[in-house]
């Protein structure tokens, strides 16, 4: 339909609309008006990937600045969807408009996710690919083919520079299948021609990192305009990407392979010091002119670029002590030794950067200037002495990321030594993680730069969190509810076992056996009486081993093998999702089958069980972060005393979110229906529940939140039973959708209130003034 | 499928190597090429020479074309080594393999089509109407009173049953897929020793599941007692692993049953699948973008080394179950993104589709209806009755509001009264049933008969207003049946009378069921009367 936001067209494409839709859609647009960040938290299941993308294009479309749509997703999975969602509004704009706009839609993932190539794209790790793939299409390897040396050029990527570099793929949406279907049929690549496409698109459909870290940022998105519309959807978890961004973590089998990398480094640096001296000289003198080094290759061939912010790059050229070569990878073996001998220490430390500094200077006279163009300086060298296979120096570049990140940074951040991995753990295996506690850092730059900022997610709550998380002011702070004509969706608190034990996942706790039981009674029942599919959520992997391993000694699980298949998540990736497609057959298929998955893990990020594919989702427990952990515990710390937030709500509020984020996956649209169950005694107290999102809140019944297990399994039935119900057209209309005309006679309503209050304010002016 | 089995064996006086895995081949010695190569549905008949003859042969029969008569191919093992031990091997082989697949053919013809549940099909069904009457009883005593007693034949009786015929056809095509087997055994400890019990089909069950507890079993149960096997396989690490159980260091060792462990079942699909769709794909996500290393997670979040396989065993339990009622298709399902798209469209928001209506025009509709229903010749025929909306909508003056209607004292009282005797009696009803004094079987001789009538009642009536009913052959012998109902209620009125029951009384549990035959009946001979008087 169409329908008009003050003086904007909007074209939906659909016949009606949800009322958060188009309150979504209003406030979207008053936002992009003012400018500004936008934090929205719209009901998971409503539409809002589409309202977002019919709103935003039509806002393209219509005003002169044809502003960009930067729009940002947390993984593969749900760029894919949005990319459809964006394919099949387009489709619909063309039949409303009877002409094809001129439109470019791309979405971009890792060399990983769209090689072709028949021998890298078999490689099972991300960096090797990334590394395979830079040795096959840098410049400088092309120049070597040409001077007649045996080297391998990739044809997918030699293809593409016959072509004019804005035309390499015709107009249109082209969803990550269809780039590679391209690919495959034109034999070029597909995550080239999006990476040079993108100055050229309409709408970029990406992963967060190619704006916040800046490793990728400073390559992939450095020439986007200040006039872009940036949108980070599912961003719930933005914090966490900011943090992960700029933080490192070494071991000891990083640096033992930084140090072979040193070592080829090194070899190398001979070699070409005998044949082609010339080569490192004339480095050497660009350094001395202070030439950065990023300049004279093009961005897509660097090796690395640098791991901190761009305003906190140092402008000037690289101090004197590291210009040549051998001077500089004898720094590095230096550093890398030094790192090795911090390994060693047995007990745990916990520094700032300017102590460990401190540290370095006195043993090893290293100063924090170099250190701080290490990064650079790498990158120069490895472009410089022309390494093609840059897999060994994988581990070495860690280092210099870590170098250049440590000089740099000293608030926000902190270095900690864990020499064991576990309490209990006697044979050492130290990790220096160096950890960014502080999320505003890495999303400053994206704040300062574009004009508008939308963040929204399903579960944003309480909104006032992220402000002060990530420092910004927001133009406007949302959240819908959802109008329904019908309760689609059942929350419920179960507190208590059907032997009135309570039931927890506090640690001291969980493994007590009848809390154990009482846990694996409720997944009994609800196995039996949900058809289709169950999905269950643990607060960690640990707690999940640990449950189902005891359940299946106390024979729960034989029981629930009598009603549904059972899958498992698992931390190696490729099994888990072999099992998820199990799972969705057998839901698909009438044999139902029950997955237990983890809050925090892989699959409740991205993953939908909308329909048959989730008729309930349990959550057990509470999914707490682990408190020991000391990274947390440092972080939380600087967030009492930098942002005045205090740790028991930093807490609560993360572990809520997490759990709305695995409640939210069952919904998907008004039509869909799921029950949602909280099975832990702690979600009963009002601190939690006023901690889940304003749409999960508005539908807990007082009488559901302190259930014991038989008590929700009756509710349940009900529920499932009036569910089954017929539900016409009639009943929906007006409440859980408009139709063009019940969408009119709001707008008109709205604006005769409007007038009115406009009116009233107008007298009361009057009256001031008299 | 069953293992490959081999022997030597003569055909057509040459030498060569008989086999039987997925089809029967017989090479000749020397060649690598099978000179035979016959499918299983394929073989008609087995005969073997008997125990005692000297010669040992195994007749195998085949059909060549279809509807041709089978040709015999002879194999001979006289002369040769364990002649006759090879040869039963063969044939017993032989047959497992005819059977298994007939059970495949035959489970693949259930399979279910919507030919299947039109009427003729339906009908002539024997099977289905008999399953059906088996597992409804009272449809049975209807069955056995009305047709086994001859006064309706098959057809008749199903004919008004169509519905629930196809009910239970559909119920009946329903598969249940496969269970977990070792879930469903439960070892019990009696006096200090395990036992288990276990069935024929729990056997094959396992075998089919864990195709890798088969090949132990064939390699270890000669030197190995049934029982002991089963016994030790109880105990042992294998079957945790098979249960998708963890592992401990505490288990027992077991020399025959470990050596398996780590044997995984080799997955040939794996290989060669195509990569899964971009909605479900984990790896993908992790890998979306580049970064540098992954952090690694707290203690939580990491799950040690030791704990996966038991993961991965529920995982691959449970992906070879569905496999199973799927049938072996490679891959489950691949979903695309044009799947992905018409599946996560918000179909509520989309038009609702356009109603399939079909307006259909009876010819001389008055026929139908009695004279005086006849619609005027103001009333257009194709205007629908008005809706319920419209006559509330009409009456709208009517109608009371609840809240204002004056406080009648009486009017209240009496409706109390009146509520208070009906639920009343409905309580002596529920608890004393109607009068005690009717000896059982004749109570059930009255319902017996009532129900009867009913159906004849009803086939009287469908009968009756069918286009043909002018049929003289179909008419007759139900008015037959309608006027032996009633002999049949004097027939129990008699015998109540014997019993001292008052037969007023029985006249009165029937008097309904009567007047209806009355009815039926007046209206038959009215209708006669005027066809033949026309």
């Amino acid at each position: 339909m169409k329908f008009y936001i003050d003086d904007l067209p909007v074209l939906f494409p659909y016949p009606r609309i949800y009322p958060e839709q188009y309150q979504y859609m209003c406030d979207l647009k008053h936002s992009l008006d003012a400018g500004g960040a936008a934090l929205l938290e719209m009901p998971s299941g409503t539409g809002k990937t589409i309202s977002l993308l019919s709103l935003i294009i039509s806002y393209q479309s219509h005003y002169p600045e044809h502003r960009k749509l930067i729009y940002c997703s947390r993984t593969m999975s749900e760029i894919d969807k949005a990319l459809a969602e964006l394919k099949r509004l387009m489709q619909y704009r063309t039949s409303q408009l009877g002409y094809e706009e001129p439109f470019l839609g791309l979405g971009l993932s890792s060399r990983k996710n769209l090689c072709l190539h028949p021998s890298v794209r078999r490689e099972k790790n991300g960096n090797v690919v990334d590394a395979r793939c830079r040795s096959m299409t840098a410049g400088f390897v092309k120049e070597q083919k040409q001077a007649g040396m045996d080297v391998q050029l990739c044809d997918f990527h030699e293809n593409l520079e016959d072509l004019e570099p804005h035309s390499l793929v015709p107009n249109g949406v082209w969803t990550l299948d269809d780039i590679t279907d391209y690919g495959t049929k034109h034999v070029r690549c597909p995550y080239f021609t999006v990476r040079r496409m993108l100055p050229f698109c309409n709408v970029i459909i990406y992963s967060y990192h190619y704006l916040l870290d800046p490793k990728i940022a400073e390559r992939v998105s450095k020439e986007l305009s200040k006039d872009c519309i940036v949108v980070f959807d599912e961003a719930h978890n933005i914090d966490n990407v900011c943090i992960e961004s700029l933080s490192i973590d070494l071991t000891d089998s990083s640096l033992r392979k930084a140090t072979r990398g040193v070592q080829a480094l090194e070899q190398k640096v001979n070699e070409v010091k005998q044949s082609d001296a010339k080569k490192l000289q004339d480095e050497y003198q660009k350094l001395v002119s202070g030439l950065q080094g990023a300049n004279t290759a093009s961005d897509e061939e660097q090796f690395m670029s640098n791991p901190v912010l761009p305003e906190d790059l140092l402008q000037e050229a690289v101090p004197g002590n590291i210009r040549r070569a051998e001077h500089f990878v004898a720094f590095l073996k230096r550093f890398v030794e030094y790192l090795k001998t911090r390994m060693k220490v047995l007990h745990v430390i916990a520094e700032t950067p300017t102590s460990f500094l401190q540290h370095v200077k006195d043993l090893t006279f290293i100063d924090a200037k170099p250190l701080r163009f290490c990064a650079e300086r790498l990158n120069s060298l490895v472009r410089a002495l022309q390494i093609a296979a840059v897999d060994d120096f994988q581990s070495l570049q860690q280092v210099a990321t870590f170098a250049t990140l440590v000089s740099t940074y000293e608030r926000g951040f902190v270095l900690i030594l864990e020499p064991f991995e576990t309490e209990n753990a006697t044979v050492p295996n130290p990790i220096l993680h160096f950890s960014c506690l502080d999320a505003a850092i890495a999303i400053k730059p994206v704040f300062d730069r574009f004009r508008s900022v939308i963040i929204t997610s399903g579960t944003l709550s309480p909104l006032d969190m992220y402000p002060k998380m990530l420092q910004f002011n927001s133009v406007i702070q949302e959240s819908y509810g959802m109008s329904l004509a019908r309760n689609c969706f059942l929350p419920m608190v179960i507190t208590r076992g059907g032997d009135q034990v309570s039931i927890s996942s506090k640690f001291e706790a969980r493994n007590d056996p009848s809390v154990v039981r009482n846990y694996g009674n409720i997944l009994i029942e609800y196995s039996k009486i949900v058809p289709d599919g169950l999905v269950a959520f643990f607060p960690s992997y640990l707690y999940l081993e640990s449950i189902v391993s005891s359940w299946q000694s106390m024979g729960i699980l034989d029981e629930v093998w009598k009603y549904k298949l059972i899958l498992v998540e698992t931390p190696d990736p490729h099994e888990t999702t072999l099992a998820l497609e199990t799972y969705r057959a057998a839901c698909s298929n009438g044999r139902g089958a029950v997955l237990l998955s983890v809050a925090r893990g892989k699959v409740s990020e991205g993953v939908d069980f909308d329909h048959h594919y989730g008729r309930a989702v349990i959550m057990f427990g509470i999914p707490y972060q682990y408190t020991e952990s000391r990274i947390l515990k440092a972080r939380l710390e600087f967030l009492r005393d930098t942002y005045q937030i205090r740790e028991a709500d930093f807490l609560t509020f993360d572990a809520m979110r997490h759990a709305a984020q695995c409640l939210g996956r069952v919904l998907r649209g008004k039509d869909d229906h799921g029950i949602m169950v909280l099975a832990d005694k702690r979600y009963g107290r009002s601190d939690k529940r006023t901690k889940l999102p304003k749409w999960i809140q508005q539908y807990i019944t007082e009488g559901a939140t302190n259930l014991s297990t038989d008590m929700s399994i009756a509710l349940s039935k009900k529920f499932l039973r009036s569910m089954a119900q017929p539900f016409t057209t009639a009943d929906q209309e007006g409440i859980s959708w408009w139709s063009f005309e019940d969408l009119q006679s709001h707008q008109k309503k709205s604006l005769k209130m409007k007038t009115a209050e406009t009116e009233k304010h107008d007298e009361e002016m009057d009256i001031d003034m008299t | 499928m069953g293992d490959r089995v081999e022997t030597f064996a003569y055909f057509k006086k040459k030498l060569g190597v008989l086999s039987v895995d997925t089809r029967l081949k017989w090479i000749a010695e020397g060649k690598t090429n099978p000179t035979m190569d016959i499918s299983f549905d394929a073989i008609a008949n087995l005969q073997m020479t008997p125990a005692s003859s000297a010669k040992i042969m195994v007749r195998v029969f085949i059909i060549m074309n279809k509807g041709e008569e089978p040709t015999p191919l002879v194999f001979s093992f006289t002369g040769l080594n364990n002649a006759r031990q090879n040869c039963e091997m063969i044939t017993a082989e032989l047959q497992k393999a005819i059977t298994r697949q007939r059970d495949n053919t035959v489970s693949e013809a259930k399979s279910f089509g919507v030919e299947s549940l039109n009427e003729k099909n339906l009908m002539e069904d024997i099977d289905l109407q008999e399953s059906l009457l088996t597992n409804n009883g009272e449809m049975f005593h209807t069955f056995k009173e009305a047709v086994m007693k001859g006064h309706l034949s098959n057809e008749q009786f199903w004919s008004t049953r169509l519905h629930l015929l196809r009910a239970h056809a559909v119920e009946r095509s329903q598969q249940k897929g496969p269970y977990n087997v070792l879930s469903s055994i439960k070892p019990k400890t009696v006096d200090n020793q395990m036992k288990v019990s276990l069935t024929r089909q729990q056997i094959h069950d396992m075998f089919e599941q864990h195709p890798q507890l088969r090949k132990v079993y064939d390699k270890h149960v000669p030197p190995l007692a049934e029982g002991e096997f089963w016994s030790r396989f109880f105990l042992s690490k294998l079957c945790k692993k098979f249960r998708g159980d963890r592992i401990t260091p505490m288990d027992p060792y077991d020399d025959i049953m470990d050596q398996y462990l780590d044997v995984d079942e080799e997955n040939p699909t794996r290989k060669d699948e195509p990569p899964p769709s971009h909605v479900l794909d984990i790896e993908g996500n992790i890998q979306n973008a580049s970064v540098l290393a992954e952090l690694r997670p707290d203690v939580t979040m990491r799950i040690d080394k030791e704990a996966i396989p038991f993961m991965k065993n529920i995982n691959q339990l449970s992906e070879r179950l569905l496999e199973k009622s799927l049938g072996s298709s490679k891959r489950l399902k691949t979903e695309t993104e044009h799947q992905y798209l018409q599946e996560s469209g918000f179909h509520d928001l989309e038009e609702d589709p356009k109603d399939p209506k079909v307006i259909l025009n009876i010819q001389e509709q008055d026929q139908f209806l009695e004279k005086n229903f006849a619609p005027s010749s103001k009333q257009s025929t194709e205007e629908p009755l008005p809706s319920l909306e419209v006559l509330q909508g009409l009456y709208q003056e009517e109608s009371v509001e609840l809240d204002n209607t004056d406080r009648d004292v009486n009017a209240l009282a009496e409706a109390a009264q009146q509520l208070t005797h009906a639920m009343r009696e409905k309580h002596e009803f529920e608890t004393h049933g109607t009068d005690m004094n009717v000896p059982k079987d004749i109570r059930e001789e009255v319902s017996m008969c009532h129900t009867v009538s009913v159906e004849f009642l009803h086939q009287f009536w469908s009968a009756l207003f069918s286009p043909n009913y002018s049929d003289k052959k179909v008419m007759a012998p139900l008015q037959q049946a309608l006027l032996n109902s009633k002999v049949r209620v004097d027939a129990i009125v008699s015998q109540a009378k014997k019993r001292n029951v008052d037969p007023t009384y029985i006249y009165q549990l029937v008097s309904s069921i009567l007047s209806s035959i009355d009815v039926a009946l007046q209206e038959y001979q009215k209708r006669s009367t005027m066809v033949s008087s026309s």
